[in-house]
């Protein structure tokens, strides 16, 4: 028995899903997309259900990948039963989806979540009513309370039903269905997906299209508009005839302040920079202990252990790496993510979005593209793959540029490591000042150099909610679980590598070619190179592999302030870690990946000798 | 020499001249234009024998009255195109440009007369209103206040078309003006607030609701 979620974004849809299956979840990546499918096993009278939480989508005709892919599945009969889960308190607008739904006959039970806050809004919504009309059960809940909940199940299993009500679309329209389906002999859907430009049968659709063509030319708009039109219509008749409206208190709460330029733009940064702030404090804090618990209980045993020279590099090598590993993970990352699930369910991201419309808009960019730059704060890796979503070839290439700059967690390791513990807190906040300069810089030159066009954001700026903590937590975990996989095994393989070669002294010899620009142009000892060079598989490991190269956790004895802030500098810019390359490729094509590389190093150099240079003079 | 590449090289010069208040060089030109620099040399030629272009001792040309007239002739043909084929024809904005680009240089004065003439009876009043006889001073979304209460008389061409009609922004629907943020939009649609940047929202056309 295979059961599928489908609704509206912001419907409390994924609340529902975390209710009904509990732990277990399994995340999977469509084929192709971006998009993550969340699934789980549920057990009800001994009868095993499998439950696939759908992304949530505006409508199941559009050409984004969350909607292809839900209508790719819907038509494919991926599921036994669908539940639609629509928002009670902004039905008119959810009764669209549930109408497109209806046509595919497949069959449906409707959930009208956020019962408990459309009955203090006074909007009362009579079931028997709704039931009659569109011939399917429908069930109020409340999904933040926990009301009604573990009727859903039972109730899909028992009494889903395809549902009769038919959405009368303008007399062309059915005009053409019914030659489409009278040609073909397909059913009503197909013809009418067909008249779209969509599905598998060539006949079926090149028909259409000449349909189609005349019925834009008469109404001189494009058909997907008509029948959005349409349905709109019937939507309303439809919430016209089910909903009534006792009172409507219209308050806006603090969204009065929090959209408005003021104090809308100062709440926004002082909330990134919080976030900022917090992540640094706390993650730095048990950063320490995590390192010194390592070193205690694996580090330092080995060191006594007396082992043949070899065997005691490679462990050596592998304890270093899981220690950065699960040091820089757990403190930094998932304190990041975090924060980040918590700003994101709240409903605040989208207002981020809105207030940074503008600015982004210098860039060439659009508000939407606040939201990977953000996520890039944690890691570029997901934030570069998040920019998909945004629109053309020209804002992904420069949104590709911009986020590769922003400093990841990893780097955020590197600037407080070294910088805000070794030379002071106030040149590890310049580094980010550099850094934010530069970013502003090659943004308004991109978006002048660039060829193409922008489209904007069309984005809907859900109510503020309070975020449920389980829900926080597992987001968090999925993203930590993902980071983990990609990062665990790639800074093992490297730990070892690099012990390999300071051990068979290849390290010397690369050490000996860079020394000369090191020194003479960055101010850099010799072995700085090295890691610089690694540094380019993980960021943070150009922390790391310094102090191992160094010899020692306490750097200033071996570097001075200057040069353990210029060598943070040139390894925050510096060519974007491998994970982000191999991305870049993936997502922007091999042009844009190569580009950005060279960029970021001829970046990193110059500000690196800029530096040195200034200090000489001063 | 044919006339699409004369106008275009006059297009060029204008532009350059209006940007940084000089004239330019060949080889900039060619650049711009993205002739090959003896072509470019030739057609120049050419105008300056027109008398449509002058060209100083170091080698900077410089429309002339005359040039600037014609160039100015090309320009207005551009943008009737233009505006019919977005705004009649419902063309989005880029592929209106460059079909103008192209249609600019070989269509006559009388058909862009016509076409003008043809925009402004038809552009007062666009989509639902020419059934209803209303007259109401369409504007843009972009225009509109915080707290204005309106009503969508039609939707131009854009490629974000689909996801505003997903979210309820069709022609008839009712729509208030929550937040400006500069130019960028908040609007409640169906009791939901959808912020839209102004490229959009300057498709959106919109009366005032009564």
């Amino acid at each position: 028995m295979r059961i599928g979620l489908i609704g509206n974004p912001n419907v409390g849809k994924s609340l529902i899903f975390s209710h009904l299956t509990g732990i277990g979840v399994e995340v999977s990546n469509y084929p192709g997309t971006t998009v993550d499918i969340l699934s789980g096993i549920s057990c009800i009278r001994h009868v095993p259900v499998e439950i696939t939480d759908l992304p949530g989508i505006y409508s199941l005709d559009g050409e984004s990948d969350e909607e292809r892919l839900v209508r790719e599945m819907i038509i494919s009969r991926s599921f036994d039963v669908l539940v639609l889960v629509l928002d009670a308190t902004h039905l008119e607008r959810n009764l669209y989806l549930m109408l497109q739904v209806l046509e595919h006959q497949v069959p449906l039970i409707v959930v009208l979540n956020m019962a408990d806050e459309a009955e203090d809004r006074g909007i009362v919504i009579d079931t028997a009513k709704f039931e009659e009309l569109c011939g399917v059960p429908a069930l109020l809940t409340a999904a933040t309370i926990g009301k009604n909940l573990p009727e859903i199940i039972p109730l899909a299993l028992e009494k889903a039903s395809v549902g009769k009500f038919r959405i009368l679309y303008d007399q062309h329209i059915e005009a053409a269905i019914r030659t489409l389906t009278r040609l073909s002999g397909s059913d009503r859907i197909s013809s009418l997906l067909a008249l779209q430009g969509t599905g598998t049968d060539t006949s079926l659709v090149e028909s259409a299209a000449t349909i189609a063509r005349e019925i834009e030319e008469e109404h001189r708009m494009p058909i997907s508009r008509i029948l959005a039109g349409n349905r709109h219509h019937a939507a309303a008749e439809l919430s016209h005839q089910i909903v009534t409206r006792t009172s409507s208190p219209e308050s806006r709460g603090i969204d009065r302040w929090l959209l408005r330029p003021f104090p809308g733009v100062p709440i926004m940064v002082f909330v990134l920079v919080s976030l900022l702030l917090c992540v640094f404090f706390l993650g730095s804090f048990f950063e320490e202990i995590i390192v010194d618990a390592f070193d205690m209980l694996l580090i330092n045993p080995l060191e006594e252990a007396h082992l043949d020279p070899l065997v005691y590099e490679l462990l050596f090598s592998f304890f270093i790496a899981i220690q950065a590993g699960i040091g820089i993970a757990f403190p930094f990352v998932f304190i990041f993510y975090l924060l980040m699930s918590l700003v994101e369910d709240t409903g605040y991201m989208s207002r981020i979005a809105f207030l940074a419309d503008r600015i982004m808009h210098r860039f060439g960019l659009h508000g939407q593209a606040i939201i990977p730059m953000v996520l890039g704060l944690g890691c570029n890796v997901p934030a570069i793959m998040a920019i998909r979503q945004i629109g053309t070839k020209r804002e992904r290439h420069i949104a590709a540029f911009l986020i590769t700059m922003v400093p990841c967690s990893a780097r955020t390791v590197i600037i407080a490591g070294i910088v805000a513990v070794f030379v002071g807190i106030y040149a590890a906040l310049s580094i980010y000042l550099i850094l934010f300069v530069l970013i502003l810089f090659t943004g308004i030159v991109l978006s002048r150099i660039t060829p193409g066009s922008q489209i904007g954001m069309v984005l809907e700026v859900p109510p503020l909610r309070v975020p449920s903590p389980g829900m926080v937590l597992t987001r968090a975990w999925i993203h930590i679980k993902e980071f983990l996989v990609i990062a665990m095994p790639l800074l093992i393989v490297s730990s070892i590598i690099l012990g390999l070669l300071g051990f068979y002294g290849i390290m010397d010899v690369i050490e000996h070619y860079t020394a000369p620009f090191m020194e003479g142009l960055l101010g850099l000892p010799s072995f700085a190179s090295t890691s610089l060079l690694f540094g380019i598989l993980r960021k943070e490991m150009a922390f790391e592999t310094l102090i191992i190269l160094a010899g020692t956790a306490d750097l200033t004895t071996v570097m001075t302030g200057l040069q353990l802030y210029i060598f943070a500098l040139v390894s925050t810019l510096f060519v974007p870690c491998i994970s982000t390359i191999a991305v870049l490729y993936r997502e922007q094509g091999l042009k844009t990946a190569v580009q950005i590389s060279l960029f970021t190093v001829f970046l990193g150099l110059v500000a690196g000798i800029m530096v040195n240079a200034v200090s000489k003079i001063m | 020499m044919d006339t699409v590449e004369r106008e275009d090289t006059i297009l060029t010069l204008m532009r350059v001249y209006e940007r940084s208040g000089h004239g330019s060089k060949a080889d900039d030109l060619a650049d711009q234009t993205r002739f090959p620099v003896h072509k470019i040399m030739n057609i120049l030629d050419e105008l300056v024998l027109m008398g449509d272009v002058q060209v100083t001792g170091d080698g900077i040309y410089t429309l002339t009255d005359q040039g600037y007239t014609l160039a100015a002739t090309v320009m207005r043909r551009h943008h009737v195109l233009e505006t019919f084929l977005k705004e009649m024809l419902g063309m989005d904005h880029e592929t209106a440009h460059e079909e103008a680009c192209t249609m600019e240089h070989h269509t006559s004065e009388n058909t862009i007369n016509r076409l003008r003439s043809f925009l402004k009876t038809t552009r007062e009043c666009p989509g639902p209103c020419r059934i209803h006889h209303r007259h109401h001073s369409c504007r843009t979304l972009t225009d509109c206040p915080p707290g204005e209460d309106l009503v969508i008389e039609a939707i131009r061409g854009c490629r974000r078309e689909l996801r505003l009609a997903d979210l309820g922004l069709v022609p008839g629907e009712h729509i208030r003006v929550m937040e400006r943020m500069a130019d960028t939009l908040l609007i409640r649609v169906k009791d939901c607030d959808i912020a839209i940047s102004p490229e959009i929202a300057r498709s959106v056309l919109v009366g005032v609701d009564r």
